[in-house]
Order: structure tokens, then sequence, then C-alpha cells
């Protein structure tokens, strides 16, 4: 005969009602370190930006004159600011909109089942392991133009004969250069969208076969539109991760030759560290900035109305 | 997951398709096959036109070599303490923001979450001269912890996304069954949603360590001392010298991957559930 | 041990009231049980007496002690999740010590604890094993042995047998049954399981719409049902409910129907109106030819049979409605048939057809009462 369950003695303790924090007090605490880590070295260098883009600022740091919206109209007529700004828009564009075209097309392969897919979707990894300026540095090398690898691969599928200077003519180096971007993003934007395509669910499909919808009818009118929130995602994130990259042209050219090749950051980083004209670097930080603001409300209005809970 | 069922598409349409994808995965593959080639040749060999695939010797040796051409080992260990600490940093404070993200109700919840997705639009490269002012004033200037804080920060956005995510998918009932056990918020978090969350929690940490890890701007502006600098910089002063010794480079260039690789593949898996959650809800 | 009180108990969301002017005394010792249909406020209710629901308005009292806006952990109640919720990252061990450890309890007390209430349950040779490892029973009496290691004031459960196949559910529900004996803890339990709260409560408490259609002894419920609602929710199979009014002539109460070729006679007077009349299949008799006991109510054509074994139900079609009808089982009547059905007349419920309610008898002014 079982005894009586538990006896008396082991009753937990009773205790005075503890006090509870609200959940807002406990909201605070706990964003409290992320916010003020962001606060720091976001919000403050943002505010701090923002102040230097109005004065002439010397190389330590110092403001030395106020000069209102004076850099930002220096900028205006700057015809290597310009040249960058344009340059970028193209740069961002050409290497997003390819970039999305091929993952999505390599997402929806490695979405099905195929022999060795384990094996290509790790080596797909490996671009993206590597760190930009590692990328930056080995294209360089095979853009040498008397021993690189680059030049040979043109040679042999018999485009020219010619002896290329990839990274001393600014007409091949930007194209190379997008090529690259491309190259590096297409991995991380794969896995991103192959995720999304992973949490579609699979009745939907078998219905539509049985719908009679196949292959690309499939594509079009079920998959796109339950990925829309992943590919718009996928894609803010892209134009401003590529608007804002600096290792590859950096690495390579430097934005030269003679800022032949300069996107905005590049220039920026110059105008800062080279030419010591702190006040415009900053001006520019902020026109990228609001450029990208711009783009984030536009993008998100198009395509997506509640993706936050 | 869901894989797409068989495609009863065409047999030609599938065949053409896969064949397509093992082009692109060639042409993506490509330039780590001519590092690996490159790494192994001696001097003489790089300047051979046209260039050979194998070289006549392979010099394994250059990857000997390549730790005394530089001091790559001091490189290696600072890129170790770098990461790692970018990412214990990040770690601490995302985690509890993620978890009050994810579970607590507060006024103020929506915003704060359009903040941190709207922090991920200012690049810190935009920002390097008032990063690089304030180290100076704070006097970190050439030290570890300069790096550290900022890539921690640079993480920040897409660690704490995603381990809101994560932790959004823990069934609420275990949370109420713990309530109902007397359970406060900071033992919930420690007792219950880091263990069970523990996945998705390696994942965003790999992903602020390899953050960190590739990160080259922010370590050559602010460390100039070569015992403090990282691979990333490391690496880069193979070039700039008078010659450049692509042989050493590259060599460099693959024992600096390796782990990171290494880490992916381990989280291969988890990174596409993980940015499944973080993107889809 | 302690009584529950609930008063005028409601929950809205905006405008929306899921559970609307509960009101429920509990006795210490009793167990309760909550049924009714999906999204009647049943679990909802049991969640406002935990403190996970944020109540609207009213009052819940544990004991004398009022616990509206007591956190859930102070008001001395446990509760078997419909999940069971289970740490899943904890051993059994852990699992049914955690709640024990929360409240600053000395190791040595809680391995006594988790120990006489893992042999009551017969769980000791789990108590290393993780929730994966243990089956669907398994899990649901650990579920079980942590609500009841924390010696609680009330037990709550949310259908905590629904994930259960049904040979488990049945062997588990007297298993509760005889914890229940033992331990004598207040419990609310809530099921959408009508034959659940019936063999398990000491009362139910029908609810529909987010407020209590009727509570009282199971039986009661079955004999006296105070609403058609709680008539077709209560006893298996459905009871029949067939259209029409009710009619008094001099000396006697009928009720007239376009089911009926005749009027019934009722068992007593009922005040004259539209009304809607009640009979279990159990009431109703139905052969092929001949007669049976009761009074003849009319014929109708089988469209399909039940055998439950010991007794077979035949589905007909009447001329407005269908009905279930009891036939014996060896009848050997079949789909198609054309039966004669027999009704016990005095186990008629009369409900208003625009309410809903039990229709009362009246005293016939003035005459004897059939």
């Amino acid at each position: 005969m079982t005894q009586t369950a538990v006896s008396i003695d082991a009753r937990p303790p009773a205790r005075a009602q503890r006090r509870r924090l609200s959940e807002g007090a406990a909201a605070i605490l706990f964003l409290a370190p992320s916010t003020l880590l962001a606060a720091t070295f976001i919000l403050y260098p943002i505010l701090n930006t923002f102040a230097m883009s109005l004065f002439r600022v010397d190389q330590f740091g110092r403001f030395k004159a106020f000069r209102g919206l004076a850099n930002y109209l220096g900028l205006a007529t700057d015809p290597n600011f310009t040249a960058a700004l344009w340059r970028t828009v193209v740069w961002t564009a050409a290497v997003v909109i390819v970039t999305t075209v091929i993952s999505l097309f390599l997402a929806v392969m490695l979405n099905g089942r195929f022999r060795g897919r384990a094996l290509a979707r790790g080596l797909l990894l490996l671009p993206w392991a590597t760190g930009l300026v590692i990328v930056g540095l080995l294209w360089r090398w095979m853009a040498q133009p008397d021993f690189g690898a680059l030049g040979h691969l043109v040679t042999t599928l018999h485009i020219t004969d010619q002896r290329l200077e990839w990274l001393a003519k600014p007409n091949l180096a930007f194209p190379l250069m997008v090529w690259i971007a491309i190259w590096a993003s297409i991995p991380p934007t794969t896995l991103m969208l192959l995720a999304g395509l992973q949490s579609i669910e699979r009745d939907l499909y078998e219905a539509a076969a049985l719908d009679g919808a196949r292959g690309f009818v499939v594509f079009r009118d079920f998959t796109l539109p339950l990925l829309r929130p992943v590919l718009a995602v996928s894609i803010l994130l892209n134009v401003v991760f590529v608007f804002n990259s600096f290792p590859i042209i950096w690495t390579m050219t430097e934005g030269g030759p003679a800022g032949a090749t300069d996107t905005l950051v590049t220039y920026l980083y110059k105008l800062g560290f080279k030419l010591y004209n702190v006040g415009s670097a900053a001006a520019v930080a902020i026109v990228i900035f609001l450029i990208l603001l711009a783009f984030a409300i536009v993008h998100t209005r198009l395509m997506w109305r509640n993706v936050l809970r | 997951m869901n894989d797409a069922p068989y495609d009863a598409g065409s047999r030609l349409m599938r065949l053409a398709s896969l064949a397509l994808l093992w082009i692109i995965l060639v042409v993506i593959l490509f330039p780590f096959a001519e590092m690996i080639s490159t790494s192994l040749k001696s001097q003489p060999d790089l300047a051979l036109y046209p260039p050979v695939w194998f070289p006549s010797i392979p010099q394994l040796g250059n990857f000997i070599e390549v730790w005394s051409q530089v001091p790559l080992a001091t490189y290696l260990k600072n890129s170790v303490i770098i990461a790692g600490g970018s990412m214990v940093l990040n770690g601490i404070v995302a985690i509890p923001a993620g978890f009050a993200l994810a579970r607590f109700r507060f006024p103020g919840r929506q915003s704060f979450l359009y903040a941190v997705v709207a922090t991920q639009m200012f690049s810190p490269v935009v920002l390097l001269l008032a990063t690089f002012r304030m180290m100076f004033s704070f006097g970190l200037l050439n030290t570890y912890w300069s790096v550290i804080f900022v890539n921690a920060t640079t993480a920040l956005p897409f660690t704490i996304w995603m381990l809101t995510a994560y932790f959004s998918t823990i069934p609420r009932e275990i949370e109420e069954a713990a309530i109902l056990d007397n359970t406060g918020r900071w033992r919930m978090l420690v007792d219950h949603f880091v263990p069970i969350a523990m996945p998705g929690i390696i994942t965003a940490m790999t992903f602020a360590f390899v953050i960190a890890w590739n990160e080259f701007l922010f370590a050559v502006t602010f460390i100039t001392d070569q015992d403090l600098r990282p691979l990333t910089t490391g690496i880069y002063t193979f070039v700039g010298r008078t010659q450049t010794l692509w042989q050493f480079l590259m060599a460099a260039s693959i024992i600096s991957i390796i782990p990171v690789f290494l880490g992916f593949l381990l989280v291969q898996r988890r990174l596409v559930s993980g940015l499944a959650a973080g993107a889809v809800k | 041990m302690a009584s529950l009180s609930l008063v005028n108990l409601s929950k809205a969301f905006d405008q929306e009231h899921v559970v609307s002017d509960v009101n429920l005394e509990v006795e210490d010792g009793e167990f309760v049980v909550l049924v009714g249909p999906s999204g009647c406020g049943k679990s909802t209710t049991l969640r406002m007496i935990a403190g996970l629901e944020q109540m609207t308005g009213g009052t819940i009292r544990i004991g004398d002690k009022v616990v509206n806006g007591v956190h859930p952990a102070d008001r001395n109640v446990a509760m078997v999740f419909q999940s069971y919720a289970l740490y899943p990252h904890m051993s059994v061990y852990d699992n049914l010590a955690y709640g024990l450890k929360r409240r600053r309890m000395a190791a040595a007390e809680i391995a006594k604890s988790v120990a006489a209430v893992a042999q009551m349950l017969k769980i000791e040779g789990l108590l290393k094993r993780r929730p994966a490892q243990l089956s669907g029973g398994q899990r649901q009496r650990v579920a079980l042995g942590r609500a009841i290691v924390r010696q609680p004031a009330v037990f709550l459960m949310d259908e905590p047998l629904s994930n259960l196949d049904a040979k488990l559910r049945v062997d588990m529900r007297a298993e509760l049954a005889r914890l229940h004996t033992e331990l004598k803890v207040t419990t609310v339990y809530v099921t959408h399981d009508q034959v659940e709260a019936m063999t398990m409560g000491d009362r139910i408490v029908v609810m529909n719409g987010g407020h209590i259609e009727q509570a009282g002894r199971p039986l009661d419920l079955y004999r006296q049902p105070a609403s058609l609602f709680v008539a077709r929710f209560i006893g298996l199979p459905e009871i029949n409910i067939f259209e029409g009014a009710i009619r008094r002539d001099d000396w006697r109460t009928v009720f007239v129907s376009p089911d009926f070729p005749a009027p019934l006679p009722l068992p007593a007077a009922y005040r004259e109106g539209p009304a809607a009349l009640g009979l279990r299949p159990q009431a109703l008799t139905g052969v092929a030819s001949g007669m049976a006991g009761g009074t003849a109510i009319g014929h109708g054509d089988v469209v399909a049979i039940e055998h439950h074994g010991p007794e077979s139900f035949a589905f007909c079609r009447l001329p407005s409605t269908s009905a279930t009808v009891e036939v014996a089982p060896a009848s050997g009547i079949a789909i198609g048939d054309r039966i004669a059905i027999f009704a016990d007349l005095g186990e008629v419920h009369l409900f208003d057809p625009a309410s809903g309610r039990r229709l009362e008898p009246v005293s016939a002014s003035g005459g004897p009462s059939t």
C-alpha cells in the first residue's frame, strides 16, 4: 500500500511574496547593455560625424571653424565626389541585381534533392569564410598582367590576346571588381534565400503539382510570392552592405588610378585619412547615410507591410 | 525544413539546370584552386607564363616558411583574441537583448526592433573617422579593446535579430511552467532559454566571430603596433613591399581561412535554419 | 488544499468577451471539470486562475486570499499542460526538482520529495532520463509529478490526456482518479471530451461561448439538462431534438410536431407555446414489426446503423428531421428499412426554442395534473 505521497515536512517553505520587477523595468535592464554599446559606438559617432560635417576639422580631430553647409556645397561642386557618387550607384545596382538573380537560381537548385548537394552547399561557404581582404588580394594576384591567371583564362577562351592591365585601366578594373563583389555576395545571399525556401511548406508544392502547375509556373506563382519577405530583406541588406563596401576596391586599386574607380566610401577614406579634410569626409558619410535611409524607406514601403511582429 | 519534392519537369530541363549549377560552382571555386596552386609555388614558378596549375615541385615548405616570413603566429594569436573577445562581448549584450525582445511585452518593443534593423544601415566604415576620434580620446588606440568594441557593435544588429528569432521559437508553455515554478526572468534566461536555444546561440556567435575575424579596415586604422595586428592586416603587409611574395600571401591566407571554414561547416545546417528563423519571422 | 472561488470572472480582448460572468465555488478537495467545445473559454478560465492570463473583471479567491494580481508563482497552484511542457534540457529528476529548488528548499528535502512522488507515479526508473527519451504516457506522469511534488493548494489541468492514445487515456483516467482520492487536492480539470468529464468529475461545469451553461453533478446534468446546449453536449449518442409546439386541451398537455403523426402526451402540464422536445436515443426503441415498450410515435426510414456491441443505434429519417433510435442488435434491421418508433415519454426534456432554456412544468390550474 503506497503511503501518502509526500511528508508534510517536505512542503516548500512559505516565503513572503517576493518583489518582482515590472515587465517594462525588466526590459530596460535586459536591453541596457546592448543599447549602451550601440549608443556609444554607433549613435555617438553618428552625431559626431554630423557635427564634424559642419566644421573644418584638423587631422587630430579638433574642430577649427564653423562652416555650416559649406562642406556639403563643396562636395556638390567637387567632380570627384559626383563621379564617385554615380559610380557607387552603378556599382550597387549591378552587384545586387546580378547577385540576387544568380543566388535565386542557386537557392532553388540547392533546395531540390540531388547527389552531392551537401557538398555543393559546403563549398558555397568558402568565399564567405574567406573575408574580403583575402578575396581582394587573391583577385589582385589573378589580375596580374604578366603572370596572373585571369589573363591566361581570357587568352585560352580566345577572347583576346592582348596583355591586359586589369587594374590599371578603369574600364577593366571596375567591371572586374563588380564581378568580384558579386562573387563574394553570392554565398550569403544564396544561403539566406535557401533558408527562406526551406520554410515553405512542402504540401504547397504537392497541391500545386496536383493542380497541374509545374516547373517555372510553380516558381512564379507560388515560390516567388512566398519568398517575397526574405527577398526583400536580402535586397535591403545587400544594398546597404555593397554600397558601403570598402575592402575589395581598396585592396585592388585603392580607388585608382587617380580616383577613377572610387566609390563614395573609398573617397571618404581618402578625404579623411590622406588629405585630412575631415569635415568634408564627414559630410560624405552623412550623404551616404541619407541615401541609404531614403532607399530603405522607399524599399520598405514598396515591398513589405508588416514583417516585424 | 522542407525540400522541394521531386519536380516533374522535363528531364532535359533538370539536367540542364544541374549542369548550370555545377558550372556556377566551378566558376565560384576557381579562384580557390588558384589560391592553393599559388601557395605551392616557388619564386621562379610564379613568373611562369602561361601559369601552370601544378608546379613541378610543390613547395609545401611555403607553409612552414610563411611563419617566419612574417610574424604569422603573432597575427594568428591576435586574431583569436580579437575575434574571440568580440564574440564574447557581443554575446554578453546580445543574448539578454534578444531574450527581452522575444519574450517581454513592453511599450516601445516594436520601435526597438526597428531601431535594431536601422543600425544595420550604418556601416561602421562610414563612422570610421568619428570612431577614430573617440578611440583616440579614450586612449584605446593601438589596443585590442578598440577593435573588440567596434566588432562587437558591428555584429550586434545581426546577432540580436537572430537571437530574437531563436528565442521566439521556444514554446510558450515551457516558459509558463517555469513561471509557475517561481522562475525569475534572469533565471528563465540562464536556466532554460540559453540551454534550449544553444544551437541558435552558437550560430549567432559564429557569425559574430567570423565578422570580427575578417574585419580589416578598423584593424588597420586603429592598430599600428605590429605585435597587436591581426591576420587580416598581417596578410596585407605582404603587399606594398617592393616585391609581393604571392606564394606566402596565399599560404598565409589559406591558414587564415581554415579555422573559419571548419567552423562554418560545423554550423552550416544551423546557419540555414537560423537565417530562416530570422528572415521569415 | 484550499477552496476556490470565482466571482463574476470575465476576460475580454478589446471588446470581445471570451469569458463573461463566470461564477463558481469549488470546495476544498473537490474535483471539478470544465467542459465545453473549443473556444468556450474553459482554458482561458483555467489560465486566469493560474494567473497566466490577466482577468478583465471579477475576483478569484484561493482559500481566503484574493489572488487578483498576484503573481502566478505566489498563488500556490500547480498546472499540468496539454503539451506537458517538460523542460527538454533537464533530466526527469531535475524537472521534478526545479520548482522546489526555485523555492529554496534544501537539497535533501528535495530528494525526499522527488523520490516519494516518483514512487507514487511509478517513474522511479526514469529519473535520469530526458523527456525526449520518454513515451507519451511517461511524459504525462512526469508532468503530473511536477505538479504534485509542489504540494499546491489547487491542481489545474489543461486537457492533460488529449495527447494520449485511447487505451492509455482510459488507464490514466483511472490513475488520476486514484491519485485524487489519495491526495485530496482541489482540482480544476479542463477537457473537451464529455466522457472524461462525466467519469472524472465530482461536479462538471459545461461552458459555452464564454459563460457557464450549467454546473452540477454529472448525473444531474444528464437527467436534468438546463438548456438545449447541455442536453446536446452531454450524452452519447447525442440527444434527439424535435421542433414543435405545446398545446393544452382541457385535461391534457400534448406536443405537436410535423415529425409525429399524432400529438404526444406529456407527463406534466406545461405552458402552451413553441417548444423543442428532447428524447435521448436510449429512450427510443425502433422495431421493424410488432410492438415495443412505450408510446408509438411514428415511423422512420433507416439511413445508417451503428453497432456498439451491447446496443445498436439506427439513424432514421423522419418527416422533417432525423433521429437516432436504439434498436436490438440482433434485430437484423438494415439501411432502407422502415421502422416503427416507440418512446418512453417519461424521459422527455422540453426546451424553449428561442432561449434554449429548460421548460418547467406548471401546476395545472384547478385540474388534476397528468
